[in-house]
């Protein structure tokens, strides 16, 4: 039996909001690399989605992308328009990074590519992606 | 208790776990780090720009790039600190030649000193850096144009001699300092400017508040 199954789904999308959750707390709290604005408008819609899919998870809920992915969609929103600043696609100025770190400082850049903005990418794409192809054992039977 | 809960205990117990065993990690490397450099970089050199007492019980160094916006916008604070702590505060520049024109802004200032200008220099360069600087979020200006006569402006705005500052750039004269500076930086795991250290203790977090306690952890002892 194949682990990733599409009622499984869900698992993978939490495990990507908490790995994101403890990931950017590890950058900022341990490596002390500051958060920048943009940064901290995706950890606000990051980090709620450990707890909701948790709770979907644990509940059976097979109506969780209902609330779930709202979150993601906010999150990815941000994250696309972080990843065009970052990558000078588009201009800082419109930015609101007045204050503290500018969202264009490069903090980290693992193998030459891994930043920052494109994880958290990764990760609401995926999520994302987890929560529009997941259906439940049975779907539409247990909340008829 | 449900399958659920479980799964979700486990994977978080091993996530959090890692995450912990990994900020251990990384402290251990770091303070390793730090302590088999510390003793062969020092944070001061001879011939580091200095202001303020040379005995003053504090030495602040700051490893700044004259081409950074967050040094040029933390410029006017490190003036207020060391009026503030006027007579117990000495300051030590070290550069950390980041950026395109950060070479040249750097020998400006070394040249300036030359002819004891040193900080008004620093500071013209700093207020004017809007002018000739590559700025956050702006496209990459290539090829960009030196801003050599720009600098010779400012210098003859500041009434130094020019042909002395521009035989200093033309020979390279500050090549090897600005070299052993960032290598010393590096060495010492500077990888941002502007990057403090207060009687050799780095400031963890860069802001004035911090900064200031730890001057006063400094002065208290």
């Amino acid at each position: 039996m194949p682990i990733i199954r599409r009622e499984n789904l869900p698992y993978l999308a939490w495990v990507m909001a908490l790995v994101g959750a403890v990931g950017s707390l590890f950058f900022s709290e341990v490596m002390q690399l500051p958060p920048c604005v943009l940064c901290w408008y995706q950890r606000i819609a990051l980090y709620p989605l450990v707890i909701i899919i948790g709770c979907g998870i644990v509940m059976r809920d097979s109506r969780m992308r209902n609330y779930a992915l709202p979150f993601c969609l906010i999150g990815l929103v941000i994250s696309i328009y972080h990843n065009l600043v970052y990558y000078r696609i588009i201009p800082e100025s419109l930015a609101p990074c007045a204050q503290g770190v500018p969202c264009t400082s490069r903090q980290l850049e693992w193998l030459g590519f891994v930043t920052i903005p494109l994880m958290s990418l990764a990760a609401f794409v995926g999520m994302a992606l987890c929560l529009l192809f997941y259906k439940s054992k049975k779907e539409g039977e247990r909340h008829a | 208790m449900r399958k659920e809960i479980k799964i979700l205990v486990l994977i978080g117990a091993v996530v959090v776990v890692a995450a912990f065993l990994g900020a251990r990690y990384y402290q251990e490397s770091l303070q390793s780090e730090r302590k088999s450099t510390a003793v062969n970089s020092p944070l001061v050199r001879p011939d580091s720009p200095s202001l303020g007492l040379a005995d003053a019980p504090v030495t602040l160094v700051e490893f700044l790039d004259p081409e950074c916006e967050s040094c040029r916008a933390f410029y006017p604070t490190v003036k207020r600190i060391l009026k503030d702590y006027d007579g117990k505060l000495r300051l030590v520049v070290r550069y950390m030649t980041f950026h395109q024109n950060s070479a040249l802004a750097a020998t400006f200032m070394e040249a300036a000193g030359e002819q004891g200008k040193y900080w008004e220099m620093q500071e013209t360069l700093f207020r004017r850096q809007p002018e000739w600087g590559e700025r956050h979020g702006e496209p990459h200006a290539t090829p960009s144009v030196s801003p050599a006569p720009l600098f010779e402006k400012y210098a003859t705005e500041l009434g130094l001699d020019v042909e002395k500052i521009k035989s200093a750039v033309a020979q390279n004269r500050y090549a090897a300092k600005l070299e052993r500076d960032l290598s010393d930086g590096q060495s010492l795991g500077v990888t941002q400017t502007p990057t403090f250290f207060v009687n050799g203790r780095r400031l963890a977090r860069f802001n004035e508040q911090d900064l200031r306690s730890l001057i006063d952890e400094e002065l208290g002892k």
